[in-house]
């Protein structure tokens, strides 16, 4: 009696283990139908406008792949479990959310969040415990500054700042100028790393950076640093901060009267909360970004399509979205390439992505990075247009119409 | 160069002192610091927001609405949730305060979402020229509100009668309340007059920048630095610490760098906190000779 009492606890307790692995999805796939994928994303706060955009893009390709009946992999079909947290845009919560999803909640890699300051903390934590992470959005240079021994698990699809900063001065040369540059950029990385080039960029195409401001994030006062930009005679304005900060700014610039006939606002005007928030104000402002409805990669004008459906109607919008839906099907596809769910099969295989997206080619150099073409927007009549390369139909807008 | 920096930072202090009046209020009368202050600034924009958008009428007429609600939200926080809570402590206080700083928060975020968004009026994109200076209009209506919110608040408390029950209730509630005055009662209405205030700094926190759910704990911040400086609790000293402030913050961004404008205005505060520790204006506001 007592040894059937004891066969039939181990067997309970057999069954539960069992299920609770099944409830927490798993990396080993023995026998478990289900693939945990995690992102940490700033779906709250400073940040949070660019966050719904790449979730939105994350959950449809996850949708795709489970309507299709899921991820094969060896053999069988696996449902991806996508877990979504909330980073509140903060760094530490983003780095404990990234810890917790990958020994937690047993995600097999995760998509990243965006901008360095996320996107490092994340990568420092996939490099501890040896898993894939694919993020986009964290400038290249800044990104691969901070690991100088290069990163193993972590990697990045976005343009490499030394073409986006070249494409700055090439924007600014369609228009006749006095070459005399203001720069603003805050003490992030990438305002950092950025500032930097631009410095060192500017006069290989004959500009000189007349008036240079680095302030810390959350600045909303700029009246001394318009000032200077003003009694410097700038005409080409280039700001790489925040989107609150780069508003306040945009304000004062047009209420002090400093008229920069060229006007790039990185970062700061990368949604629609810039024309929302400032209105007529907000146009002729430039933006560097990676897709356009010019672009004809496969799938790439449905999926605009779809965004726009799902409510997201501004082109660098869309962009955010497309890029999202696009690197969850790196994922997918090294995930199916390793035909396995083991992290090291997985992370092997995203390193040999060789193939179009609907967001263009995606190829990882040897530094984990994929430097995608940089294009340069402009707003225009509330929305976002391609100035940079010349598309037909499309010109570019001087002195920037918002600060005239 | 150096005096137009003077003068923006002037102008820019009045900002300062309209967002830190409230936090004055309360202390200097409660002897308790509002951690959800940020949050009475941000939900005052986010009420302006609301209304402009519904009326189409200018933000700084929205406020003679919006004011009038503020008060009544801080009245009813300060009878309904402060007051039971006074008897436990300083500390609870506190920390009820920033309970009410998480829940705001979570709430903007709900109601509005977390995109920046900022109150639109001609004049927030003009400016004005003083002794040769563009100044921009909204920092030069910032100064007038906020010597006109300091000289009221005087002869608020030095000449009526409600003014005179608050200083009793501050500078000994046990006393004021055998006299006869009714000390929640009082520190409701405190509190109520600290949030129309600050409906005020809101306001022009969000027609002068933009502001977003969690943008409340900078601001906060800022009206610290500007009432220890000042002297926690005193009027005067919240006038003279925003000015302060201001040209401080100028002057630092323009000659060293706004890479060390922080850096600066901290130090600056640290030092004067080591030489006077009170500030400059020591007395709190309900206990004002």
């Amino acid at each position: 009696m007592s040894t059937v009492s004891k066969a039939a606890r181990s067997l309970f307790l057999m069954a539960m283990l069992a299920l609770s692995m099944v409830a927490c999805g798993g990396t080993g796939g023995s026998g478990n139908q289900t693939i945990v994928i995690g992102a940490t994303l700033p779906l709250t706060g400073a940040l949070a406008a660019v966050g719904v955009l790449l979730k939105a893009g994350y959950q449809a390709a996850v949708d795709d792949i489970n309507a299709a009946g899921g991820l094969e992999v060896n053999g069988q079909k696996y449902h991806v479990n996508l877990i979504i947290l909330d980073n509140t845009s903060d760094p530490n919560t983003a780095s404990n959310q990234a810890t917790t999803l990958y020994l937690q909640d047993n995600a097999v890699a995760l998509l990243g969040p965006f901008t360095p300051p996320l996107v490092i903390p994340v990568s420092q934590v996939a490099e501890r415990v040896k898993r894939p992470l694919i993020s986009t959005t964290a400038p290249i240079e800044a990104w691969l500054s901070a690991r100088p021994s290069g990163w193993q698990y972590s990697w990045d699809v976005f343009f490499d700042e030394k073409q986006q900063t070249s494409m700055s001065f090439q924007v600014a040369n369609m228009v006749k100028t006095n070459k005399r540059v203001a720069l603003f950029t805050d003490n992030e990385e990438d305002g950092v790393t950025m500032g930097k080039l631009w410095t060192e960029e500017a006069p290989q195409f004959g500009y000189t950076i007349a008036y240079r401001a680095i302030f810390p994030v959350g600045t909303t006062n700029f009246s001394s640093q318009i000032a200077a930009a003003k009694a410097a005679n700038a005409e080409v304005l280039i700001a790489q901060m925040t989107p609150p900060d780069a508003m306040a700014l945009w304000k004062q610039m047009k209420a002090l009267g400093y008229h920069p006939i060229v006007a790039e606002s990185e970062k700061g005007s990368s949604t629609t909360t810039w024309m929302q928030a400032l209105g007529n104000v907000g146009e002729g402002a430039l933006i560097a970004n990676f897709w356009s409805r010019s672009f004809t990669y496969p799938g790439s004008q449905e999926l605009a399509a779809r965004a726009e459906k799902a409510g997201i109607k501004a082109t660098i919008e869309q962009a955010g979205y497309i890029m999202g839906y696009s690197i969850t099907e790196v994922l997918f596809d090294a995930i199916k390439r390793a035909d396995s769910t083991d992290p090291d099969a997985i992370n092997r295989a995203i390193g040999q992505t060789n193939k179009t997206y609907p967001v263009g080619p995606i190829r990882f150099g040897s530094n984990h990075a994929d430097p995608i073409r940089a294009i340069m927007l402009q707003w225009q009549n509330g929305d976002t247009v391609q100035v940079y390369p010349p598309v037909s139909g499309v010109s570019l807008e001087a002195p920037a119409k918002g600060l005239a | 160069m150096l005096f137009y920096h003077l003068i923006d930072g002037f102008f820019l202090g009045g900002l300062y002192v309209t967002i830190a009046l409230g936090l004055t209020l309360v202390f200097g009368v409660m002897n308790t610091v509002n951690l959800a202050q940020g949050e009475v600034l941000i939900g005052s924009a986010y009420l302006t927001y609301t209304l402009a958008s519904l009326t189409h009428l200018d933000p700084l007429l929205c406020l003679l609405l919006v004011a009038p609600i503020m008060f009544v939200i801080g009245y009813l926080v300060q009878r309904l949730l402060l007051n039971p809570l006074i008897p436990r402590g300083q500390e609870t206080l506190l920390v009820a305060t920033f309970g009410l700083l998480l829940v705001a928060e979570t709430l903007f975020g709900l109601i509005y979402g977390n995109n920046t968004l900022s109150l639109s009026a001609s004049y927030t994109l003009t400016g004005v020229t003083i002794f040769g200076d563009t100044v921009r209009t909204i920092y030069v209506i910032a100064l007038v509100a906020a010597l006109l919110l300091v000289v009221g608040t005087h002869l608020l408390m030095t000449y009526l009668p409600l003014g005179k029950a608050i200083r009793a209730a501050a500078e000994d509630p046990g006393a004021a309340a055998s006299i006869g005055i009714n000390v929640p009662l009082v520190y409701g209405i405190t509190f109520g007059l600290a949030a129309a205030i600050s409906a005020v700094g809101g306001t022009l926190i969000g027609l002068s920048f933009g502001f977003g759910p969690t943008t409340g704990s900078s601001w906060l911040l800022r009206s610290f630095t500007v009432i220890v400086l000042g002297g926690m609790g005193s009027l005067w000293g919240t006038l003279l610490g925003g000015l302060l402030i201001g040209v401080l913050e100028e002057v630092a961004a323009s000659v060293v760098g706004p890479q060390f404008r922080d850096l600066i205005v901290f130090a600056f505060l640290v030092i004067v906190l080591i030489v006077r520790p009170e500030g400059f204006f020591g007395q709190r506001v309900g206990v004002a000779k």
